[in-house]
C-alpha cells in the first residue's frame, strides 16, 4: 500500500506546491520533482523485489482497520507491474516536458496540473493491479480513466484534442457501464465481489457455471477489451491517439496499456481460471482480429501517431495470444512482452515528441525522409526500435514474440500461432517502411530532434533493445516470481 | 592457445570491424578511404583465420569440432553453441573469401556512403558465418534471419532504379519463410526438449510430427535457396542489388537454404525428408528446366545469371534429397562451386556495368576486341558454369547427376536436360556479348585493371583447382555426410 499512499500524498502536495510557486517555474519544478519521486520509487521497489521471498504476498493485515481488507493485495505480481507503470510514468513525464513547453501547446499544456493528473492516473493504475475485488478494481480503473479523459482533452484551444477527449470519454463511459453491468451479474451469481469468492463459486463441482455468470464475464471482458483497445473495441484508439497531445498518448500507450493488461491477467487467472474453456475462444478471436486488423490498417497511415495506434493494436493481438494459452509460461511471456514493448515504445515516443520540422511540431511520417543523412545516430536508433518492434532477430522484440509463440505451441494453439506468425510478416512491412523512408528516400523536410533528454532516452531504449537480447534472463526470472504468485492463489 | 575461442573470433571479428568503422573521423574522402582499407584488413584477417581453421580441422574426426558452448538463456535451455564440421567448414571459408573480393570489387564502383557500405558487408559476413557455425536452433535462427537486415540496406541504399521494390520483396519473401520455420523450430525445441542441434539429431520424432515440421523448414529454405516456385524474389533482388550485393546473395545467402536442408531437414527429420523427396525432386526438375528456358530469353545479363542460379540450385536440392553419398557430396560440391562461379559471373557483369552503365545484352557486341583479358576470364567462368570437365562445376554436376540417377532416373533426365540448356544460354550469352561485328561504343570499354584482374584471377584458381583435384574437399565433406545417410536408412 505504501506505493499508493506515497503517490496520493505527493500528488496532492504537488498540487499545493504548484499553486504556491510562481507560474513561470511551477511546471518545471513540479514535473522534475515528480520524475525524481517516481524514479526513486522504482529504485526502492526494485530493491524490494530482490529482497522479498519468492512467494511473498500480503493482504495488508496490518491495515485492516484502515482499509477494507481483502480488497487489495500487495504481491510479487503487483510489484512487478507497478515497477513498470511507475517507470513508464516517470519516462513519459520526462520526455513530454519539451513537447508541452513548445508552441502552440505551451499555453494550454504547460501547466503543473498536467503533472498532477498523470500522477493521479498512475495512482489509479497501481490500485488496479493490486485489486482483489470487483469494487477495488472499479475504483482503480475509474480513477485512471477520469484522469486520462481530462488529460486527453487538456489542450482546450485545439479542436482535435477536445474531440479526442470527448470521444474517449463517451466510449469510456459506455465501457464502464458495461463493466458495472457485468459486475452486477457476477455478484448476483457468485454472491461475492472478491476474486477469491468468484473463484470458489466456480470451483464447486456440483453444477456448471450459470449463464448469468458467463454473461457477466463476457461483459467484463468486453469492457477491458475496450481499455486495451482490442479489435472490435478499438475504434476510439486511432482518433484519440491522433487528437490527444502526444505526451498524453505516450502515457496511454505505455502505462495505461500495461495496467489494463495486468488487470486482465489477474482477473482471468485469479477469478475466471476454471472457465478457461469459455473465455479462451473469446480471447482468441480478439487476438486474431486485433493482429490482422492492426497489421493491415497500419500500412496506409501517414500520421505517426495513427501509425502507432494501429501498430499497438497489432501488438495487443500478439499479447492476447499469451492470454489465450493461459499457462504460467504464457503469462510470463506476456510480462516479458510488456517490458519489451514498454522499452521500445518509450524510445519511439521520445523520438515522436521531439520531432520538429522547421521549428514546428510535426507528426508526418514522410518528414522522416533522409533522416539517415541529417541525423545518422537517431536514424540508426529508430531503425533498431523498428526492427525490434517487427520482431526481427537479433533484437529483443524477437524474443518477446518467441516466448509468446512457444507458449502457444505448447498449449497446441497451432492455428493462432500460425496466424500470429503471418500477421508478424505483414507488420514487418510497415516497420521496415519507416526504415526505408529514413534511409532510402531523398530528404524533403528538415526534421530535427529537439531536446537532448529525448535523444538520450531514444538511444538508451535502442541500447536496451540490443542489450536485453544478450541477457533476457534478467527480466524472465523476475517475471517467473510474479507469475508463480498469481497462479498460487 | 588451445582454448582460444577460434569460431567466436571468426564470427565476431567482422562485427567488431564494423564497429570500428563508425569511429573513423575526418573529411568525407578520408573517411571513405580509411573505411575501405579498414574493412579490407578486417576481411583479410578473417579470411586468414578461416584458412587457419581449415588447416587445423581434423579430417579424421567425425562430428563437430572447435565446439564452444555457453549457457545463454538458462530458463529455456537456449545456449550459445557453435561448432564446425565438414559440411559447414567450406561455407565459412567461402564467406570470408567472398567478403574480401566484394570489398575489393566495390573499391571504385561505390561512391556514396562508403563507410556504411563497408560496415554492412562486415555485418553480413559475421551473420552468415554465424548461421553456418551455429549449433543451437535459436542461435541459428538469429543469424539466419539477421542476414536480412544488412542485405535489405545493401539493396535498398546502393541498388538500381527499382531498388526499393526489390528490397521489400526480398525482405518480405524471406521473412515469411522464416517465421514459419520459427514455428517449426519452436515445436522441435519443445518436443525434443533441447535446442542443441547434435542432440536433436539423435532424437526420434514421430512421423506425423516430422511431416508437419518439415514443411515449416521447407518453406523457409525453399525461399532462400530459392526453389521454383518460390524464386521470384531472386531475379529482382539480383538485378537491383549492387555488384557486391549480388555476389554475396548468390555466393552465400542462397547456400544458407541448401545448408539448412543439410543441417535440419535431412538429419533431424529423416523420415519426412524421404517422404517428401518426390516433391523436392519434381520441384527441382521443374526449376532446372524452367529456369534454364527463362534464362535463354533474358535481355539483361544479370537477370540471365540470376535465373541460371535458380537452375543450379535445382541441382543442389535434387542432390540433397537423393539419399546417397554420391549425390549429397555432389550437392555440397555444387554449392561450393556455384558460390565461386556465380560470384565470379556477377563480378564480371559488374566490370561491364562499371564501364558502360548498362547490363543490356544488346548494348554489347564484340567486346573481345577492346577487352581481351576480360574475355579470357569470362570464358573460364562461362565454361565452369556449364560444367565443363576440369572446372569445379563439372565435379558438382556429375556427382549430383550420378547420385540422383540412382534415386530417380526421371529427375536425372531433367537435370541432364538442364545441363544442355545451360550450355545453350551461357554460350548464347557469350557469343552475343563478346563476338559479332564491332561494337558502337568501344571507347568506353577498356580492359581489366590490376585490381579487377586480381579479383577475377583469385576466383579462377579455386575453380580450376577444385575441378582438377577435388579430393581435399571431398575427403572432408564425405565423412560428415555418411551419418546423414545412415539416419535416413534405419
Amino acid at each position: 500500500m505504501g506505493v499508493e499512499i506515497v503517490l496520493a500524498t505527493s500528488a496532492l502536495s504537488l498540487l499545493l506546491i504548484g499553486l504556491a510557486l510562481p507560474a513561470e517555474i511551477a511546471t518545471r519544478v513540479v514535473s522534475h520533482t515528480a520524475v525524481i519521486l517516481l524514479l526513486s520509487m522504482v529504485a526502492v521497489l526494485l530493491w524490494a523485489q530482490g529482497q522479498l521471498p519468492l512467494t511473498f504476498t500480503s493482504d495488508y493485515d496490518e491495515l485492516t482497520s484502515l482499509m477494507l481488507t481483502k480488497h487489495f493485495r500487495f504481491d510479487a505480481f503487483a510489484l512487478y507491474v507497478k515497477i513498470l507503470i511507475l517507470f513508464a510514468s516517470a519516462c513519459v513525464l520526462f520526455i513530454g516536458l519539451g513537447f508541452i513547453g513548445s508552441e502552440p501547446m505551451r499555453k494550454s499544456l504547460y501547466r503543473f496540473e498536467y503533472v498532477v493528473i498523470i500522477l493521479f492516473a498512475t495512482l489509479g493504475m497501481c490500485l488496479m493491479v493490486s485489486a482483489q475485488s470487483l469494487l477495488a478494481l472499479y475504483v482503480g480503473l475509474e480513477l485512471q480513466s477520469l484522469a486520462l479523459y481530462i488529460a486527453a482533452a487538456m489542450q482546450r484551444d485545439n479542436l482535435r484534442s477536445s474531440e479526442a477527449g470527448l470521444k474517449y470519454f463517451m466510449l469510456g463511459a459506455l465501457s464502464s457501464g458495461l463493466l458495472l453491468f457485468g459486475f452486477s451479474l457476477l455478484y448476483g451469481s457468485a454472491e461475492s465481489i472478491e476474486f477469491a469468492g468468484i473463484l470458489a463459486s466456480l470451483q464447486s463441482p456440483s453444477h456448471p457455471a450459470p449463464t448469468m455468470l458467463l454473461v457477466g464475464m463476457v461483459l467484463t471482458l468486453a469492457a477491458i477489451a475496450f481499455k486495451i483497445s482490442a479489435v472490435p473495441f478499438h475504434m476510439w484508439t486511432p482518433d484519440v491517439y491522433e487528437g490527444a497531445p502526444s505526451s498524453i498518448v505516450a502515457f496511454l500507450a505505455t502505462a495505461s496499456k500495461i495496467a489494463a493488461l495486468a488487470l486482465l491477467m489477474r482477473l482471468l487467472v485469479e477469478a475466471f481460471l476454471p472457465l478457461l474453456d469459455d473465455w479462451r475462444p473469446i480471447i482468441s478471436i480478439l487476438a486474431i482480429a486485433s493482429m490482422f486488423l492492426g497489421a493491415l490498417a497500419t500500412i496506409p497511415q501517414t500520421n505517426i501517431k495513427r501509425f502507432i495506434a494501429y501498430s499497438a493494436i497489432a501488438h495487443i493481438g500478439i499479447i492476447l495470444i499469451g492470454f489465450a494459452s493461459a499457462t504460467p509460461d504464457s503469462m510470463r511471456a506476456v510480462l516479458f512482452y510488456l517490458c519489451v514493448y514498454m522499452t521500445m515504445s518509450l524510445g519511439l515516443f521520445a523520438f515522436v515528441l521531439a520531432m520538429r520540422s522547421s521549428g514546428e511540431v510535426t507528426e508526418r511520417i514522410q518528414d522522416l525522409a533522409g533522416l539517415a543523412h541529417s541525423d545518422a545516430k537517431a536514424a540508426l536508433a529508430l531503425s533498431v526500435l523498428m526492427f525490434s518492434m517487427a520482431g526481427l532477430p537479433p533484437f529483443v522484440g524477437f524474443f518477446a514474440k518467441f516466448y509468446i509463440f512457444l507458449a502457444a505451441l505448447r498449449t497446441e494453439l497451432v492455428l493462432i500461432a500460425v496466424c500470429g506468425a503471418l500477421a508478424s510478416v505483414i507488420s514487418a512491412f510497415y516497420y521496415i517502411r519507416i526504415v526505408k523512408i529514413m534511409y532510402f528516400d531523398e530528404a524533403q523536410g528538415n526534421l530535427v530532434l529537439q531536446g537532448v533528454g529525448n535523444r538520450w532516452i531514444l538511444y538508451a531504449s535502442a541500447i536496451a533493445v540490443v542489450g536485453l537480447t544478450l541477457a533476457p534472463s534478467l527480466l524472465l526470472e523476475r517475471g517467473e516470481q510474479a507469475i508463480r504468485v498469481l497462479f498460487a492463489s | 592457445m588451445d582454448n582460444w575461442p577460434l569460431l567466436s573470433t571468426i564470427i565476431f571479428l567482422p562485427l567488431l570491424g564494423a564497429g570500428l568503422l563508425t569511429l573513423i573521423r575526418g573529411r568525407e574522402n578520408d573517411i571513405a578511404l580509411a573505411a575501405k582499407s579498414t574493412a579490407l584488413w578486417v576481411a583479410l584477417s578473417n579470411f586468414a583465420l578461416t584458412l587457419g581453421l581449415w588447416y587445423s580441422f581434423d579430417r579424421q574426426q567425425e562430428g563437430f569440432q572447435f565446439v564452444e558452448s555457453k549457457s545463454w538463456i538458462a530458463s529455456s535451455g537456449i545456449s550459445y553453441s557453435v561448432g564446425v564440421d565438414g559440411l559447414s567448414l567450406f561455407f565459412v571459408v567461402l564467406a570470408s573469401f567472398l567478403t574480401v573480393l566484394c570489398i575489393l570489387a566495390s573499391w571504385r564502383s561505390i561512391t556514396k556512403r562508403v563507410r556504411d557500405f563497408m560496415a554492412a558487408f562486415l555485418v553480413l559476413e559475421s551473420l552468415s558465418i554465424g548461421a553456418f557455425l551455429a549449433l543451437d536452433t535459436i542461435l541459428f535462427y538469429l543469424f539466419f534471419e539477421g542476414v536480412l537486415l544488412p542485405m535489405f540496406y545493401i539493396i535498398g541504399i546502393w541498388g538500381g532504379e527499382r531498388r526499393i521494390y526489390a528490397a521489400f520483396k526480398f525482405f518480405l519473401y524471406t521473412f515469411l519463410g522464416s517465421v514459419l520455420m520459427l514455428l517449426s523450430i519452436i515445436s522441435l525445441t519443445w518436443i525434443g526438449g533441447t535446442t542443441y542441434i547434435p542432440e536433436l539429431m539423435n532424437t526420434d520424432f514421430s512421423i506425423g510430427l516430422q511431416r508437419v515440421l518439415w514443411l515449416g523448414f521447407f518453406v523457409s529454405f525453399a525461399v532462400k535457396t530459392p526453389m521454383w516456385p518460390f524464386h521470384t524474389w531472386l531475379p529482382d533482388a539480383h538485378v537491383e542489388a549492387p555488384t557486391a550485393g549480388s555476389v554475396m546473395l548468390a555466393g552465400l545467402l542462397l547456400k544458407m537454404g541448401g545448408y539448412g536442408f543439410l543441417r535440419f531437414c535431412l538429419p533431424i527429420l529423416p523420415d519426412a525428408s524421404q517422404f517428401y523427396a518426390p516433391l523436392v525432386f519434381s520441384l527441382s526438375a521443374i526449376a532446372v528446366v524452367y529456369a534454364s528456358l527463362v534464362a535463354l530469353v533474358q535481355e539483361d545479363i544479370k537477370k540471365l545469371i540470376a535465373y541460371s542460379s535458380v537452375a543450379h540450385m535445382g541441382f543442389v536440392t535434387a542432390g540433397l534429397f537423393a539419399n546417397n553419398a554420391t549425390a549429397l557430396s555432389g550437392a555440397v560440391m555444387q554449392m561450393i562451386s556455384h558460390g565461386l562461379v556465380s560470384a565470379a559471373l556477377f563480378l564480371c557483369v559488374g566490370v561491364l556495368y562499371d564501364r558502360a552503365k548498362t547490363r543490356e545484352i544488346k548494348a554489347f557486341r564484340a567486346i573481345v576486341q577492346p577487352m581481351p583479358a576480360y574475355a579470357r576470364l569470362m570464358l573460364v567462368f562461362t565454361l565452369a558454369s556449364i560444367g565443363l570437365p576440369g572446372t569445379s562445376g563439372f565435379i558438382g554436376e556429375i556427382l549430383t547427376l550420378l547420385g540422383v540417377f540412382q534415386a530417380s532416373p526421371a529427375t536425372a533426365f531433367a537435370l541432364a536436360l538442364g545441363m544442355i540448356l545451360g550450355a545453350g544460354y551461357m554460350l548464347h550469352l557469350y557469343r552475343r556479348v563478346f563476338f559479332g561485328p564491332p561494337a558502337a561504343m568501344p571507347d568506353k570499354l577498356y580492359d581489366l585493371q590490376t585490381r579487377e584482374n586480381f579479383v577475377l584471377i583469385s576466383l579462377v584458381l579455386p575453380v580450376v583447382w577444385i575441378g582438377l583435384y577435388p579430393a581435399p574437399l571431398l575427403n572432408i565433406i564425405t565423412p560428415d555426410i555418411l551419418p546423414i545417410i545412415a539416419t535416413a536408412g534405419h
